[in-house]
Order: C-alpha cells, then sequence, then structure tokens
C-alpha cells in the first residue's frame, strides 16, 4: 500500500469535511464542540487546582484530581473508542472494496485508525487536554516530553485495546446490533458521569470547606493508564520514570495486541454491509381505523423496537428533570418553584430529545408524506398529536411525582402541571421544526439523528426558550401561579406552538426528494 | 382499478432546474389507458428528476402534470392518491415488516380494510413474500425490499404506475412475475411508465419508448417506428443513435 498517498486522501477528505467550496462544513460543528467543552472542563480544572493552592493541600491531591479527570476521558475514550471502531466498520461504504483490495490486514487497520482519527481525538482535546495544562499552570509547568506521551497513551491504548475488542466481536455478532449495545453503555456511562458530576460539582462548590473535601477524593486505581499518565507528568524522580515507563509499554502493547489481532481475523471479517437478521414480529396487515391510529401504532413499532432510541430518550429525560436538584445548593428554591422549574426541563428534554426526533425516525421513509395524498400538513398534524398526547402523560407523571416529593397540594400539583403544559407545546414545536429542517436522514447512530450542528441548535434553542419560562416562573413567585397567569401563558404558548407547527408543515410539504 | 376516463399521465413542457443544470428541458410526454412506456436515456439525462416530479416529489420549475385527470398542481391530493411510485431505492421502514408497512400505506391512501387487507395478502403471495412478511424490512434482501416497494405501489391499484430502474435487485422469476404485473395493469386500463438500463426488457415489455437527452425527449414511438425503414436495427442499435451517448 503506498501509504503516503492514502494519508494524503485521508487528508483531503477530513479537510473537505471541514471547509471545501469556500464554506464552512459539517466537521466545523464538532470541532467548535470539541473547544466549547475543554473551554469548559478548563474553568472546571482551574476552579479546582485553585481551591487546592488556596486550601495548600498535599501534591498527592492534585495529583487525584488530575487522575480522576484522565480516568474520566479514559472511560469516554474507552466506550467511545469502541463505538468508534465498530461504527467504522458498519458504516464504512470502503471495507468492502478495502478488503478485496490487496492490502494487508495490519494496513487496512492503520488505515481505518487514521480515519477515525478525528472522533477518537474528541475526548483528549475536550477533558484531558485541559486538564494536563491546567495541572501544568498551576504546578509551574510540566516536561513536554512527558505531556505527549501521557496525552498519546490516554489516546492510544484505548482506541487499540476497542480496536482488539471490536474486531472479535464483529465476527459474532452483527455490526449494527453490537453497535446499538455500546451505543447503550456509552449513554449508561454519560449518565453515570452526569450524575456524579451534576450533583457533586454544585455541592462541591457550594461547600464552606472545598479543600477539605478535595483531600477525601478517592486513591486512583493502580494498573490504568489514566493513572500512570498522571504521575507520569505529576511526580518526580523514579515513580515518575516507572509511571512514564508504563505509559509507555502500556502504549505499545495496546497497538501491538490490536494489530496481531487485525492480522489475524480482520481479513475473515464479514463486509458490515451485510443486513441485521431482522426480528420477527405479529403484525397486521389490517389497518388502523383512522389514519391517527395508522401513525400511532406505526409509531409504538418503530419506538418499541429502536429500544437503544427509547433507553436514550429515558435516560435523557430523566436527567434533564433532575437538573434543578442538581443547582439546589447555590440558589435554593421554594417547592412550588422547583417543581415548576423540574418540569420546565423536563419539557427542553421533550422538545431536545423527543420532538427533534418525531421526523428524523421516519429517516428516507418521510417523502411518502409528499408521495401519499395525506399532504405535509396533516403529516405533521399526525406526529405533533401523537407526540404531544405521549408527553402530556410523561409531564403528568413527572408532575404528580416531584410534586409529591416536595409535598404539594393535589391543587398546586394542577397548577405546576398546567403551567408547564405551554412549556411543553412550545418546546415541541421548536422540536419538529429543528427535526424537519437539521435532520441528518441517514443516520445510524439514534443519538445523532440531527448532525453535529442541528445539535447545537436544538440545545442552544431549547436552552434559550427554557431559560424564558424558568424566569417566567421565577418572576410569578414561589406560591401557586393562579388561573389567570395560566391562562395568559397557555394561550402564548399555545400561539407560538401553532405557528412553529404551520412552519414545519410548510418544511416537510416543500421538502424535495432528489436521488440518493 | 379506478377508471377515471382520462389519460393517466399528460407531461406538458415540464421544466427542472437544480442550479444551474436544468435536468429536465420543456418535456412533454403522455400515457395513454391500456399502455406501458418505456422511459430511456443515459445515466443523467433527467429520466429520475422526470419521474419524481410526476409523482410530486419535486416540484416543476415550469409546464403542467395531470395524473388520470387530476392536476397534480391544483389537486395534489387527488393527482396522488391516483398514482403509484416505485423509486430507485424504496421509501421503507426498516422496523416494520411487510404486512405492517403496508397497512400503514393502506391508511395513507384510506382504503377500506378488509379490501386492503385482502389486496395486501394478494399482493404478498403473488410476490412470494407471504412468508417473510412478519419479519422486520431492515433484515430483506435488495430484492425483497423492492417487493415491497411494488407491493406498496399496487396496493390501492392506481391509474398510473411510475417506475424507475424496478428490476434492480430482482431475481430473474421475480422479474418476470413484475412485468406480467405491468401487464396485468395495463390490460386493466392502467398506464405504466417504467424507466430502465435494459433494452431488452424495454423492447420486449413496452409498447411504447420515450428516449430522453439531456432533459429533452429525443425520440418516442413505437419500437416499429423507431427503427424506421430499417427492421433488423435492434433498440439498443436505435438508442445508441439517439441517446446512448450520455447526457
Amino acid at each position: 500500500m503506498n501509504l503516503a498517498a492514502v494519508a494524503r486522501t485521508q487528508w483531503l477528505a477530513a479537510r473537505r469535511s471541514i471547509w471545501s467550496g469556500g464554506r464552512p462544513r459539517r466537521g466545523v460543528a464538532a470541532i467548535v464542540l470539541s473547544l466549547l467543552m475543554a473551554g469548559a472542563f478548563a474553568v472546571t480544572f482551574v476552579v479546582l487546582f485553585g481551591a487546592l493552592e488556596r486550601e495548600g493541600a498535599p501534591a498527592e491531591a492534585r495529583v487525584r484530581v488530575l487522575g480522576w479527570g484522565f480516568t474520566f476521558a479514559l472511560v469516554l475514550l474507552s466506550l467511545g473508542d469502541l463505538l468508534t471502531v465498530v461504527s467504522a466498520a458498519v458504516t464504512a461504504p470502503d471495507l468492502e472494496r478495502l478488503l478485496a483490495a490487496p492490502v494487508r490486514p495490519r494496513e487496512l487497520l492503520l488505515l481505518k485508525l487514521l480515519q477515525t482519527l478525528p472522533r477518537t481525538l474528541g475526548p483528549v482535546v475536550a477533558i484531558a487536554l485541559p486538564a494536563a495544562l491546567c495541572f501544568g499552570a498551576a504546578n509551574g509547568g510540566v516536561n513536554p516530553v512527558v505531556f505527549v506521551v501521557a496525552l498519546a497513551t490516554l489516546w492510544a491504548v484505548p482506541l487499540a485495546l476497542g480496536s482488539a475488542l471490536a474486531i472479535p466481536l464483529l465476527r459474532l455478532a452483527p455490526a449494527a446490533r453490537l453497535r446499538e449495545s455500546i451505543a447503550v453503555l456509552a449513554t449508561l456511562a454519560f449518565l453515570g458521569g452526569w450524575l456524579a458530576n451534576t450533583f457533586w460539582m454544585p455541592r462541591l462548590l457550594a461547600s464552606a470547606d472545598v479543600g477539605a473535601r478535595l483531600r477525601a477524593i478517592p486513591p486512583l486505581p493502580a494498573w490504568s493508564p489514566a493513572t500512570w499518565a498522571a504521575y507520569a507528568l505529576a511526580a518526580a524522580g523514579e515513580r515518575g520514570l516507572k509511571a512514564l515507563a508504563a505509559c509507555v509499554a502500556a502504549s505499545i502493547g495496546a497497538l501491538a495486541l490490536a494489530f496481531a489481532v487485525a492480522e489475524r481475523l480482520l481479513a475473515r471479517l464479514q463486509p458490515a454491509a451485510a443486513p441485521a437478521p431482522g426480528m420477527t414480529v405479529r403484525g397486521s396487515v389490517r389497518r388502523a381505523g383512522t389514519l391517527a391510529g395508522a401513525f400511532l401504532r406505526r409509531d409504538l413499532a418503530l419506538f418499541s423496537r429502536d429500544w437503544p432510541v427509547l433507553l436514550d430518550l429515558v435516560a435523557r429525560l430523566l436527567l434533564w428533570t433532575l437538573l434543578p436538584l442538581a443547582i439546589l445548593p447555590l440558589t435554593p428554591m421554594p417547592p412550588a418553584e422547583l417543581v415548576r422549574a423540574m418540569l420546565v426541563t423536563l419539557t427542553l428534554s421533550l422538545g431536545n430529545d423527543i420532538g427533534t426526533r418525531v421526523l428524523p425516525l421516519e429517516r428516507h421513509a418521510l417523502a411518502w408524506a409528499r408521495l401519499s395524498p395525506v399532504g405535509g400538513a396533516r403529516w405533521v398534524l399526525r406526529r405533533a398529536v401523537g407526540v404531544g398526547a405521549l408527553s402530556v402523560v410523561i409531564l403528568f407523571a413527572a408532575s404528580c411525582l416531584a410534586g409529591a416529593a416536595v409535598r404539594l397540594s393535589p391543587a398546586g400539583i394542577l397548577d405546576a402541571f398546567v403551567f408547564a403544559l405551554p412549556a411543553a407545546a412550545t418546546a415541541l414545536g421548536f422540536g419538529l421544526l429543528i427535526g424537519a429542517v437539521l435532520a441528518d436522514p441517514g443516520w445510524r447512530d439514534p443519538r445523532a439523528m440531527l448532525g453535529p450542528g442541528g445539535r447545537t441548535v436544538s440545545a442552544l434553542v431549547m436552552l434559550s426558550q427554557g431559560a424564558v419560562w424558568v424566569a417566567a416562573s421565577h418572576a410569578l413567585g414561589p406560591g401557586p401561579v393562579g388561573p389567570g397567569w395560566l391562562v395568559t401563558l397557555g394561550s402564548s404558548g399555545a400561539f407560538v406552538a401553532w405557528v412553529l407547527l404551520v412552519i414545519t408543515a410548510r418544511t416537510i410539504e416543500r421538502r424535495e426528494y432528489t436521488a440518493r | 382499478m379506478t377508471s377515471t376516463g382520462a389519460r393517466p399521465l399528460v407531461i406538458d413542457a415540464l421544466t427542472r432546474r437544480f442550479g444551474t443544470v436544468t435536468a429536465v428541458n420543456a418535456l412533454s410526454l403522455e400515457v395513454r389507458s391500456g399502455e406501458i412506456v418505456g422511459f430511456l436515456g443515459a445515466n443523467g439525462a433527467g429520466k429520475t428528476t422526470t419521474l419524481r416530479c410526476a409523482s410530486g416529489l419535486l416540484a416543476a420549475d415550469a409546464g403542467r402534470i395531470e395524473v388520470a385527470g387530476a392536476d397534480l398542481e391544483r389537486e395534489p391530493r387527488v393527482a396522488k392518491a391516483r398514482l403509484g411510485l416505485v423509486p430507485d431505492r424504496p421509501f421503507l421502514y426498516e422496523r416494520l415488516s411487510a404486512r405492517e408497512f403496508l397497512a400503514f400505506v393502506a391508511a395513507l391512501y384510506d382504503l377500506p380494510a378488509d379490501a386492503a387487507a385482502r389486496r395486501a395478502e394478494e399482493l404478498l403471495v403473488r410476490l412470494g413474500l407471504a412468508e417473510h412478511a412478519n419479519r422486520t424490512i431492515e433484515g430483506y434482501s435488495l430484492g425483497m425490499r423492492q417487493k415491497a416497494a411494488i407491493a406498496a405501489a399496487l396496493l390501492h391499484s392506481p391509474p398510473l404506475l411510475l417506475l424507475d430502474e424496478p428490476l434492480n435487485g430482482l431475481d430473474p422469476p421475480a422479474a418476470r412475475l413484475l412485468k406480467d404485473l405491468l401487464r396485468e395493469h395495463a390490460r386493466a386500463g392502467g398506464g405504466v411508465l417504467v424507466s430502465t438500463h435494459l433494452l431488452d426488457v424495454a423492447e420486449r415489455l413496452c409498447d411504447r419508448v420515450v428516449i430522453l437527452r439531456a432533459g429533452s425527449v429525443v425520440a418516442e414511438g413505437t419500437l416499429a417506428s423507431l427503427r424506421g425503414d430499417r427492421a433488423e436495427r435492434s433498440l439498443e442499435d436505435v438508442f445508441m443513435e439517439l441517446g446512448g451517448s450520455g447526457s
């Protein structure tokens, strides 16, 4: 294989995914997101290392903070890299061609690793790099060679081990199913990290004795590349050298294992383009009595059979609802306002996670909205009614649970529920519109039905309109909102949602379907 | 099939541009009742764009399209109810079974429940999909997907059938079956416009062919009329002469 020529082609493709034809492409959004995340983590680490310095904490405490930061990056990298490698097999249209070409398996693996480089570098750039830089700044600098080796270890070990694991797994299980399972694991890991972070960080920062709490951080696991990388950067003398040697040995060992596995098994990999086996279901050929019934029946089937989507939705709905509890130590709220805030954040998830996926879930089959006599407006209306009904049920259940937890009266619970209804309507309206405009109908990962740009727009829109509702809730005071304001807010929300639905319907009616 | 007495398809001076490229240029054609019309042209000649405009998936920049007497622009719902499309890559729901998919399509076309169920079962059996019809479509081969798309297009027995490379992925028996279904459809008074690169299929199946080049019709007629006074010429010879050198 002419490695230089192949690398040049890869570079060209990567460059064009960021910038081509004189304008930015989708890849720019991923870079911007990574940089934003890196900024957020940098602020976190500056705060943490600053607190340790003020408290005069021992060096070991700083290493532990750095080590746990690296560990978080390593966990995300391990799951993310496994997912990326499997995805490279599932989604890569070139795998069959490469397997048929006179390319040695280890060269093929190298090629794939090069292809996945932009995705696998994300957590290194977003988490490990700011952690190491902030640590260096707080400790008067670090050795640049050790710095590079430590970060390279965090990148290479999970990627190599992910490849070594993914190749045999892909021979055992259908690639699509494997990918879904890993995606669910990644969601659960993210859920765990999010819960730990959102509940721990605000309480830590609100604590009167930050230094003491940071000094009590548990020790790092001894056999982890993240620990070795942290000690290589932080420890002096023999301990630092040993950690550095462990980093180098782990990287070389993991890469050697990956290439050995590739040499033995990669050539016998089934092309991932082979269809998933499909499942046998007990569907009826008899149509539902009404068009709305047909949509409902179809949506139930699609959602219940896409269990990674379903699990992802449940996790996200839970996370958003709990969000106000995380900031409660910093900004205490009376019970009625807290429940309203929880319901508003739940509506953000309804819009961001359900609303935006309603239309993309149909993929290219959304063309039936234009091909059949149903028409875009009726299509969007049916979908809106379905998702609206589901959202009302979720919202009502959340109102009852959250209200009961903070001992609101039934009237108070009803007041909070009715307050959240127009917030849900606007969130769903925005979600449907964003899904109609920014969906990627060829999505493979159920968490990425919108492209990176679409997800950023969705998050910004949801947070902005959510902030308006939270501000309204705060302005209305600590008690129940009352019927007058509920009617005013309800009619305003309904009007905004109606306008958004009309725009969505026009978007779907005017969408053109060229040959794929 | 619902007979309206009107011609299944009339396209008059259709133009469609993509930016600076004119994909279809003042194209006119018609499909009469009981007729199978072959739509031929090199890659990029504008066949798929024409079929997509005729089915309402793309808007026309200029021109008029009438489906079984209904103007696609003015009465889109009536016109769409009177046509069935088999696209080059079918629009299917991966996580529905073929049975569920057909039940959903029946609802989209507002077909009576019992009649639609009978028609769907009949099509599933004829197309050899019955034994796989409870499996989700994600597990289907290319040919099975194509059969599901064909069943969906035929389900409401439309006066006009539009097919874009319908033989893609079909094995010989299935290809034969599809040709039989198209002939039956034409015999029952329907019209068929089928784009294909398989000239021998067009030669044997179609009553008339339309040859497209760079978005315009360059020849139209029965095979005999296209051959002119050289009866020994095949459709391939005619095609290479008129439309075969690309767009």
